[in-house]
């Protein structure tokens, strides 16, 4: 890896891909890389952007149909985001799609997808716009998760992080597409099917990355149709019909969302979620026989700064800060929602705000872990905490499950958390099923 | 008296040295010579000439290639560093960096903050979310700095002049000062030069 590494957050890795004979991998210097699955040596690598900009790689690649599908981080630092499917064998570039359209306008919306009105100066953007022009060259637009891939329509779903600079609306005017929105591409292609936005011109940075999620859901009649899910960092759950990315409903808030949306101004302005949201890039999971998505919640006040400044060249551009209010009350949650209706089935409350994510087994189990290194099986059905173990360090990272020779294992890491400062481990813990 | 008179040989050295480095625009970059340059006012034992220069020994790669490249292009200002890192290409910086990260980390002898100092900016530190960047022990990475054991006076002179924009190289950080109390930043300086992280770190960096 080189030198230049500008990454947000941490130096964070969310994970590798294993595809036929070979592991890929993407670095904090914006490569990704393809080894040998065996040996560990190197295949190929491929630059996919240059890190002296803002570009870099926390996300985990996805591997489908010979592809190596990718996003970038940099939404923090004034990148142009985008998606894009490599060739698994080469790692020559096959389609790449600009999570920021040169049209970034948009249709001026003025509430978010819950119906809350978000504020904006329209006017004022307006004339930002004949004056400055469209700003998609340096728009952010980050993606941070893995796509959600649909194998019988070769379509692919992602959520695209927020607006750069992240405070600061005024040299950003217009709706600011795609960012914190829901996006669908082909797989083959890479060609735009369809998007939904939930916060247009968003100065908050509560936009969209925990990983979506494909699952069945009832629409507004009743009928069963295919959907895709995600947790929103506003601490809702948005559930879409996955044919036209349209919102089928949104659930009951999960976190307190006092002063939504309260403009951020140079003093400060308290609102809440925090800027770590209501879901952060934690993974939700699904129990379809329950009909239950379980997310994992935060509950920081904080209050939200603006201070303006130009595109500073591939540097942290936050256009103001975000400051945690000291002696506030911090906590999180452990969440059920029924997605199809929208309501919160169980909620328990844990001592520190939660990132990381869930695992739901089909035995009727929801695991997470929490930053004081506590990792937790919970009964998916009420939320009761049937087992628990002390890693020792945070575990913030989601669990998985696997199987050998018949006999189940869930494994997790605990490494802690950079970004709310979580107690640092590095271990991976395995434990069988019986 | 000392420091006013070592501060003054540093200054004096160094505006021979760079009148001389700029008057040959196909100078060929020689890192020995360059080592010898930076020891003038950095130290060459590491430990910096005077309060307000900072450590470089030990400090991160990219950070410290970043720092050339800004003082090169104009977008960090300081009149001894802009004309030292002009004749600078790419691959110079990239020497300097990856030669001044592998040395040992200096001890300039500053004492770890007492528990109230510690508090106070501890809660500073949570309150903008220090630690996200710079890491549990302020080791940084990558492009981020070390800050841990950095001198009391620079650090205390950067994060002011990154508030009141005479250091415009990282907006994020003006934005990060901004929001913090200036009542914080005399605490902010004496915790983190009484910092001693070398038995976290394990490599001696």
């Amino acid at each position: 890896m080189g030198p230049v590494t500008t990454y947000c957050c941490g130096p964070n890795n969310r994970g590798v891909a294993i595809y036929k004979d070979k592991v890929y991998m993407g670095t904090l210097d914006a490569k990704l890389v393809a080894l040998d699955a065996k040996t560990g040596s190197l295949i190929w690598e491929t630059e996919i952007a240059d890190p002296e900009l803002g570009y870099s790689e926390t996300m985990a690649p996805t591997v489908v149909d010979g592809k190596v599908l990718i996003g970038t981080n940099g939404g923090e630092y004034g990148i142009r985001g985008f998606v894009r499917a490599y060739d698994a064998d080469t790692g020559e570039l096959v389609w790449n799609f600009h999570t920021i359209p040169e049209d970034s306008v948009g249709e001026w919306a003025t509430h978010d997808a819950t119906g809350k009105d978000m504020h904006r100066d329209i006017e004022a953007e307006k004339a930002a716009l004949a004056k400055l022009g469209d700003p998609y060259k340096t728009l952010g637009g980050g993606v941070w998760q893995n796509p959600a891939v649909d194998l019988k329509t070769k379509r692919i779903y992602f959520v695209v992080g927020n607006p750069s600079p992240d405070l600061d609306g005024s040299i950003r005017p217009g709706d600011n597409l795609y960012t914190d929105s829901l996006v669908s591409v082909d797989l083959n292609t890479g060609e735009y099917v369809c998007h939904f936005q939930y916060i247009a011109h968003d100065v908050w940075d509560l936009d969209a990355v925990s990983p979506p999620i494909l699952v069945d859901v009832k629409d507004n009649d009743g009928n069963t149709v295919p959907g895709v899910i995600h947790g929103g960092k506003t601490g809702n759950v948005y559930i879409h019909n996955r044919d036209d990315c349209s919102l089928i409903r949104f659930s009951e808030a999960m976190v307190d969302q006092t002063g939504m949306w309260s403009l951020p101004t140079p003093e400060g302005t308290p609102m809440l979620p925090g800027a770590n949201g209501g879901v952060e890039w934690s993974v939700m999971s699904v129990n379809p026989d329950l009909g239950l998505t379980y997310a994992v919640n935060l509950h920081q006040p904080m209050t939200y700064h603006v201070e303006s400044s130009p595109y500073p060249g591939g540097k942290l551009w936050l256009g103001g800060a975000f400051k945690v209010i000291p002696d506030s009350d911090q906590f999180g949650n452990v969440t059920a929602v029924d997605y199809n209706t929208g309501k919160i089935k169980w909620q328990k409350k844990t001592p520190l705000p939660m990132m990381g994510g869930t695992l739901a087994t089909a035995g009727g189990l929801v695991f997470t872990g929490e930053g004081d290194g506590w990792f937790r099986a919970y009964d998916a059905e009420n939320g009761e905490v049937l087992w628990s173990f002390f890693a020792g360090a945070g575990v913030n990272a989601p669990a998985t499950a696997y199987s050998v020779d018949g006999k189940e294992y869930i494994v997790v890491g605990a490494g802690g958390n950079t970004q709310i400062d979580f107690k640092r481990g590095n271990n991976i813990i395995a434990f069988t099923v019986d | 008296m000392l420091h006013v008179s070592r501060r003054a040989v540093c200054a004096a050295f160094l505006i021979g040295s760079t009148l001389f480095a700029g008057s040959g625009s196909a100078e060929e970059f020689n890192l020995e010579e360059k080592v010898k340059l930076c020891a003038t006012c950095h130290g060459a034992d590491g430990v910096p000439i005077n309060k307000q220069t900072p450590v470089i020994w030990g400090q991160n790669e990219g950070y410290f290639y970043l720092q050339l490249r800004d003082f090169k292009r104009g977008t960090r200002k300081n009149p001894l560093m802009e004309p030292i890192a002009a004749p600078l290409e790419k691959k110079d910086m990239y020497a300097l960096a990856a030669y001044f990260t592998k040395k040992k980390w200096p001890n300039l002898g500053q004492p770890p903050a007492p528990a109230s100092v510690a508090a106070k900016a501890d809660s500073a530190v949570r309150s903008v979310g220090c630690r996200g960047c710079h890491l549990d022990h302020f080791q940084g990475d990558g492009t981020t700095a070390r800050l841990a054991g950095q001198s009391r006076e620079y650090l205390l002179a950067t994060m002011l002049a990154f508030r009141d924009g005479s250091r415009g190289n990282n907006p994020g950080m003006s934005n990060l000062m901004s929001a913090t109390p200036e009542d914080d930043f005399e605490a902010l300086a004496e915790y983190l030069a009484g910092l001693q992280i070398d038995q976290y770190l394990g490599h001696g960096r």
